[in-house]
């Protein structure tokens, strides 16, 4: 065989490289230059980001040591139970991020967000804090990982008038997305422009949406804000088309979910639509256990399934090779603790997407609705 | 397209002199050369001097393939299966002619197979399959093995 042959231009290189795992890509680094600097080469990093295969993994709910937050181009949020401290986590490269306390303690709701113009990720930590009228307003701190070391606070606008009842968030490219519920059962919905830390505006929620207002749902819609309700075994979404011109679809979306007489143990309350794609409706059924649906709508069947038993929570995984400025390995000591938190994750694969599917579970997912509900409902009981 | 009209022919011409005729469906697929015979530039040859005969044959049957209708998913999978069961030199070639043609389902075929070919190999392996000559200095091999050494620790320790 002539070896010379075997040579291949750079951008075949590329192509081929981002194919492999994240391991692989950790041991490779050493075998030459040019492929060093490829894989630290933030633009390779999001292209492999981007073509990872997604996989439903499962951990424990009942983790003694650590809450699971979020998951996110591949990093973990999580907080430490005894004080309340958040970290990042990168388990396919071993590399964690201690995060600063945010000052307030009492936050409902935290996520993240990743800046790919400038390789920022943004945690976003929602808190209720007190006015000088001595009223309640709700309080988004916005933390820059990596570049600073303190939270910045932003005031919502219109934060004195609304009950503290179902603060949910969608992140949606570099927009963060919390719905709140109003004094008058009115519903808005607050937009922050993560890329530039400001709240943008507040979108009011028209109230003939839907004919009951439980269990509303913000749904990632082929890229655009939705909210969707399941009632009588039909799904229907209303889809924003432009938050910043405040526009709503003028019809809602209607999907019949005939899977459901298969499942007679299934409720249309129990059913949270998180994400549209194509024809493709993914959505989380929680009850005793936990699944992930995915289900066509031409032609009408579920085309994927997954669950998992009692006290385990289920969630899209995705390794990445993403690496946060202060990021480092684990240290020994902290070695032990992850091994052994690595055996509560139970985290033996369920499934492989094929990459079609993979970017529509990357860009949407809302992860854990399972600790939202925990999240709020530790904080209602303190009221 | 209609079968009573007269299916539309493109030339094409390897590197070492061969034409080949392949209908203008299939053609469609080389989306770098594709204004070439868009341009209705009829009866001319279009010529592929960095391409053997023996890999553009293997090409346009895979794109012959893949452009028709009326074979179903299971037969595409088994016949890519098959495709790619080449030497690597060969292998290597088809990858080139599919970045250079700019057929992206053939270029992503290919890269998968090789990135599964060597996802478990050493960076020893690697440089040896890929005639990598430029390796790093002493110092910067003993770094970037530091990142290595760790990393297979771990795979120990996860299991």
């Amino acid at each position: 065989m002539v070896m010379t042959h075997l040579f291949l231009p750079e951008e075949i290189t590329i192509e081929i490289l981002s194919r492999l795992p994240v391991k692989s890509l950790l041991r490779f680094k050493c075998v030459c230059k040019t492929w060093f600097s490829i894989i630290q080469d933030p633009k390779f990093i999001d292209m492999h980001m981007y073509r990872a295969p997604c996989t439903v993994e499962y951990r424990s709910s009942n983790d003694t040591e650590f809450t699971f937050v979020r998951y996110r181009q591949g990093l973990v949020l999580e907080r430490k139970n005894s004080t309340k401290a958040y970290r990042l986590r990168n388990p396919a490269t071993k590399q964690i991020l201690d995060l600063p306390r945010p000052r307030d303690q009492s936050g409902i709701y935290t996520n993240m967000c990743y800046i790919p113009t400038t390789n920022d990720l943004k945690v976003v930590y929602i808190h209720y804090s007190k006015d000088e009228g001595n009223r309640k307003v709700l309080v988004y701190t916005v933390f820059r990982v990596g570049n600073c070391l303190t939270w910045k606070r932003l005031d919502s606008p219109s934060s004195c008038n609304h009950r503290i009842v179902w603060p949910t968030t969608k992140v949606l490219g570099t927009v963060f997305y919390s719905i709140k519920l109003g004094l008058m059962g009115d519903y808005d919905i607050d937009c922050l422009d993560l890329e530039n830390d400001r709240i943008t505006n507040t979108i009011k929620v028209p109230q003939d949406f839907f004919s009951e207002w439980r269990n509303i749902w913000l749904v990632d819609c082929e890229g655009k804000l939705s909210l969707a309700r399941v009632e009588q075994k039909h799904l229907n979404i209303w889809v924003l088309e432009n938050y910043k011109l405040h526009k709503w679809a003028d019809s809602k979306i209607n999907v019949p979910l005939t899977f459901m007489k298969d499942y007679p143990s299934m409720s249309s309350e129990n059913i949270a639509p998180y994400s549209v794609q194509g024809n493709r409706v993914w959505m989380y059924h929680a009850k005793h256990d936990h699944q992930i649906f995915v289900f066509d709508i031409e032609s009408r069947k579920v085309m994927f399934k997954t669950s998992a038993s009692n006290r385990k929570v289920l969630y899209t995984n995705k390794s990445s090779l993403l690496h946060v400025k202060g990021m480092r390995p684990v240290s020994k000591t902290e070695k032990s603790e992850h091994c052994r938190n690595a055996e509560n994750i139970l985290s033996h694969q369920l499934c492989k997407f094929p990459p079609q599917i993979v970017n529509i579970m990357l860009s949407s997912v809302e992860f854990g609705f399972f600790f939202v509900f925990i999240l709020v409902l530790r904080h209602l009981s303190q009221y | 397209m209609s079968s009573t009209e007269a299916k539309k022919m493109v030339v094409l011409k390897s590197f070492d002199g061969v034409t080949f005729e392949v209908e203008e469906s299939v053609a469609v697929q080389f989306e770098s050369i594709r204004h070439m015979f868009e341009d209705n530039l009829a009866g001319s040859v279009i010529p592929l001097s960095n391409i053997k005969s023996e890999i553009l044959s293997k090409v346009i049957d895979y794109c012959k393939r893949h452009a028709d209708d009326t074979t179903d998913e299971e037969d595409l999978k088994a016949f890519d299966a098959d495709f790619v069961k080449v030497e690597h030199g060969t292998l290597f070639d088809i990858i080139r002619a599919a970045n250079y043609l700019n057929i992206k389902s053939l270029l992503d075929l290919t890269c998968q197979t090789v990135a599964d070919m060597i996802k478990g190999k050493t960076p020893a392996e690697i440089r040896e399959l890929f005639n990598i000559s430029d390796e790093f200095t002493p110092e910067e091999e003993e770094e970037a093995s530091i990142i290595t050494r760790f990393i297979y620790m771990d795979r120990y320790a996860d299991c």
